[in-house]
């Protein structure tokens, strides 16, 4: 738990500053508003959730949009914080169990 | 006198203009609207737009000391910036840690200050934003000006300290402002529409008409010089009123031809015997000159004034009032409001309120309450599986876009920041430290409270490896990226100091000789 804590903790910290940012680009508050939505959507999107890191097309997507959002950061942060060293996960056939660092190879590389 | 503005065409916004102030004495700037004064001002002060260029000569005491810009004179904007959660006391407070010494007996050097702007009565109450009631417009302005006192500068701007005023509040504004010239100060101050009583308080009056001067002289003089161009001041009319009306150029009406008023008080000027004992004036400066007029700086540390300024921000964000009234029900419940971080004397004037943190704070359990129950008591198959990743997705995703909710504190702030910096209270690196140190603790707690909440209800698993800190230096690479691009553009934004779109130069000449130990006082 007290990792799980350090990672929201550094999450937060950074998106803060990421908001900071913008203030001054952006300095109309609507407009910035909508530019961090924009911006944090398209961290939110390569960060290896909703499209594993290794099927992401590799041009602008995995290079170097992945590496820049810290979405990615913290998603991985928290998937091995959950899944690395265990076992006894339910396996997708439903026969036997799987190891939590399948799950994580399974989510693109994430260990 | 040639003239640039931003599309490479020439253009003429003020032209040849002389004048001077003395110490004790306070000149007002008028004219109609696009006339030139403020452009005047900002040249004056040395906050004109980098794109616009003057060729004349402002001389401080005969001297040319350069730019008057970052702290060597006060000047006071328009659009005053003041944190609306600090109290009047607190604000000037504040202005008097973050730039004097630390020896310094500032609550002495404050109580004079609300003593000589006469804000007694306000003295504990907050000033105010558009959520939060405070104290009146004029009161604001009093409060915007004596930021600028502690320091007690020699010269003071004042970009129309009156718009927005009604006339009486304009003149008990514009006679505390006067009373500060006893103590050896040269004011400046742009002025439109001042009202009778207000236009006596002027020592010197400069009328700017398209950029010409239309005098410039003793203020009470002016009635003199437009009754010798014919347009006498009718009885039925105030003065000040009058001169507008001849000069201003936007309305034209049949009754008054505007553009000859104009041509005819402008030649009155200047074959007028005044006109020639300015010149014969500003030259005997220019030929003996006074002290090199300078100001000490007189600022703490560096570090001084980053655990000031974070203070600052701290109290700030505690009080900083939450987007949505509506859901201050909710907060309510859960944590105690108005609670005070920081005061001398209680505030009995004041209603409780709920800071954004507070209200951010709540949002956060209700979402981390919603994210438990809906993953309650997770499993280990595989479909439960996938719902820990989602779950963790969201908690990555949405915890931190929320953070979204602190833009317009943060564009607040900026303003501030910016009226600050120009006014030369602190270097953006104070701005961009004591921000990030301000922060650190609320997120700390939202962190703690967010996790406490989601943990157990959705039984994440507790076995997992520890890698944290590996990716904690990839944050704070990320963190130091972003943090160093605030501090790029805050620096940006400094460096361009003119708020208004005006790209243009001017040329004129206006000697000031301000320094107090240079004349009797």
């Amino acid at each position: 738990m007290p990792d799980f804590i350090l990672d929201l903790f550094a999450s937060l910290t950074v998106v803060e500053s990421l908001m900071m940012a913008i203030a001054p680009i952006v300095p109309n508050f609507l407009m910035g508003i909508a530019a961090g939505a924009g911006l944090l959507g398209v961290y939110m999107i390569v960060c290896g959730f909703f499209q594993p890191l290794g099927s992401m097309p590799q041009p602008i997507f995995r290079y170097p949009l992945s590496y820049i959002s810290f979405h990615t950061y913290a998603f991985t942060g928290f998937m091995r914080n959950e899944f690395e060293n265990t076992d006894g996960w339910g396996s997708p056939t439903g026969n036997g169990t799987v190891t939590g660092d399948e799950v994580l190879n399974y989510y693109g590389g994430l260990n | 006198m040639r003239v640039k503005d931003s599309k490479g065409s020439e253009r003429l916004i003020l032209k040849g203009i002389t004048g001077y102030c003395q110490p004790r004495h306070m000149l007002a700037i008028m004219g109609p609207s696009g006339c030139g004064k403020s452009t005047l001002l900002d040249t004056l002060a040395g906050r004109l737009a980098s794109s616009a260029e003057s060729d004349g000569e402002i001389r401080v005491n005969g001297h040319n000391t350069g730019s008057l810009s970052y702290g060597k004179s006060a000047y006071v904007t328009q659009d005053e910036m003041l944190a609306g959660t600090l109290t009047v006391e607190e604000t000037l407070l504040f202005a008097a840690r973050l730039r004097l010494p630390v020896a310094t007996d500032k609550m002495a050097i404050v109580d004079s200050v609300i003593q000589e702007l006469g804000l007694e009565s306000v003295r504990y109450t907050y000033v105010g934003n558009w959520h939060l009631r405070g104290i009146s417009g004029g009161q604001r302005r009093r409060v915007a000006i004596g930021c600028e006192l502690v320091t007690s500068p020699t010269l003071l701007f004042l970009d129309e300290p009156t718009s927005g005023l009604d006339s009486a509040a304009a003149y008990h504004v514009m006679a505390s402002v006067r009373k500060l010239t006893e103590g050896c100060r040269t004011i400046i101050t742009v002025i439109h529409q001042p009202a009778s009583e207000t236009f006596e308080l002027f020592d010197k009056l400069l009328l700017l008409a398209a950029g010409d001067t239309v005098y410039f002289g003793d203020a009470l003089k002016a009635e003199d010089m437009f009754a010798a161009a014919q347009l006498a001041v009718p009885s039925s009319r105030s003065a000040p009123d009058h001169f507008l009306h001849c000069i201003n150029r936007d309305f034209q009406s049949e009754t008054h031809d505007v553009e000859r008023n104009i041509a005819r008080l402008v030649a009155t000027f200047r074959d007028s015997k005044i006109a020639e004992a300015t010149k014969a004036t500003v030259t005997e400066f220019h030929a003996n000159p006074g002290e090199v007029y300078h100001v000490e700086k007189t600022a703490p540390s560096f570090f001084t004034q980053t655990g000031i300024l974070t203070w600052r921000t701290l109290i700030n964000n505690w009080r900083n009032v939450g987007t949505s009234q509506y859901l201050v029900v909710v907060v309510v419940v859960v944590v105690p409001h108005g609670t005070s971080l920081y005061s001398r004397s209680p505030h009995p004037s004041n209603p409780p309120f709920v800071g954004l943190f507070w209200m951010r704070l709540a949002m956060y359990i209700v979402l981390c309450l919603a994210i438990g129950f809906i993953y309650f008591q997770l499993g280990t198959s595989w479909k439960d599986v996938f719902s820990r990743a989602a779950l963790l997705f969201f908690v990555v995703a949405f915890l931190t876009f929320m953070a979204i909710a602190g833009f317009p504190a943060f564009v607040d702030e900026m303003k501030i920041y910016l009226r600050e910096r120009l006014n030369g209270y602190y270097s953006p690196m104070v701005f961009t430290l004591s921000n990030t140190f301000a922060s650190l603790p609320f997120i700390w707690v939202i962190a703690c409270v967010s996790t406490v909440c989601v943990y157990f209800i959705a039984g994440l698993s507790n076995d997992g490896g520890d890698v944290i800190c590996g990716y904690c230096e990839l944050y704070a690479h990320e963190r130091a990226i972003t943090r160093s691009l605030t501090y790029a553009n805050s620096l940006i934004d400094a460096h361009s100091p003119s708020l208004t779109p005006l790209h243009c130069q001017t040329s004129f000449s206006i000697s000031s000789p301000a320094s107090p130990s240079s004349s009797p006082s």
